[in-house]
């Protein structure tokens, strides 16, 4: 028997808008782990991000007839779920960062200004890699949410730059700049951690214990 | 470390080049054919950068690993819950 073939994103829109029940349903079940994942993002808080992902999606619901058909629907569908993400965000108040504050510092022939530890390895134990994970995320969330969007929908969602881009409504140079400086940004913070011990180095156990 | 870890000479790319500038673009393979070489050329012959790349690469594995995997089971079904006690409410 042939697979019913699966409806494309803009067949959906289009039932939704006639009233189709289904199609809604079906456009839950497609989208509600990356709007899930894009609040936690932002949010850093399980309770949060699933109470902005039923917000994004009862505004979905409401405001499906101010969507442009000839727009890619997920980018118009991201924007929505941050802007539910950081209208929640913002009844916390967050500290701004300097980002040129934490990039790596040269002196003036061009060198590197100071010695750092190459932690690299570390990302290959089980333990300090869920750690360093742990305080890459902490770090993510000081960024200016300019920053935050590119590296989260970059390198945690994996997302191709074009829509990245496009659902931020920015240009491919300006996205590829945000993402390096929230890159080095992050690596430059879990550098400064690692120097002041705040991650613990791998702890070698017997060859008859490790997992 | 020495007085002066970079081995890569007073000719072509420094270091700052090499990760404010470059870096992003090597990564994404979008650099054009000159300056992959001479960023090659670079951290071949310079210890620090070599480690900087390392950690630069290290940092993306671990940001990768921070996507939920825990999407509580119930969501869609909440979702849905959600959503239509809000028109039962004609809000």
């Amino acid at each position: 028997m042939a697979e019913p073939e699966t409806p494309t994103d803009l067949e959906l829109v289009r039932r939704i808008k006639s009233g189709d029940e289904e199609a809604f349903a079906q456009m839950v079940r497609r989208y509600h782990a990356r709007v899930y994942s894009l609040s936690y993002g932002v949010l850093r808080n399980a309770e949060d991000a699933e109470e902005a992902t039923q917000d994004t999606f009862w505004t979905l619901y409401r405001k499906i007839g101010t969507f442009d058909e000839s727009k890619k629907f997920f980018s118009w569908f991201y924007r929505v779920a941050l802007n539910q993400a950081y209208s929640r965000a913002r009844r916390r108040h967050a500290p701004a960062i300097s980002l040129d504050g934490a990039l790596p510092r040269f002196d003036e022939r061009g060198h590197f200004a100071a010695d750092f530890p190459d932690w690299s390895a570390k990302v290959e134990d089980e333990v300090s890699a869920r750690e360093l994970a742990a305080r890459a995320g902490d770090f993510i969330a000081e960024l200016p949410p300019a920053y935050r969007d590119v590296i989260w929908m970059a390198d945690v969602e994996e997302m191709a730059p074009a829509d990245v881009a496009e659902t931020l409504e920015i240009s491919i140079p300006a996205f590829k700049s945000r993402l390096h400086r929230a890159r080095l940004f992050v690596r430059e913070r879990l550098t400064e951690a690692m120097r002041a011990g705040a991650v613990k180095p791998p702890v070698k156990q017997p060859e008859s214990v490790a997992r | 470390m020495t007085d002066d870890p970079c081995g890569a000479g007073a000719h072509g790319h420094d270091c700052r080049k090499v990760v404010l500038d470059l870096l992003g673009e090597y990564e994404a393979g979008t650099l054009s054919e000159a300056d992959r070489a001479e960023l090659e050329r670079h951290i071949s012959k310079c210890p620090p950068c070599v480690s900087f790349l390392s950690t630069y690469r290290a940092t993306g594995k671990c940001l990768k690993s921070l996507k939920p995997s825990d999407i509580p089971e119930a969501l869609a079904d909440s979702i849905l819950a959600f959503v239509h006690a809000r028109r039962q409410r004609g809000e």
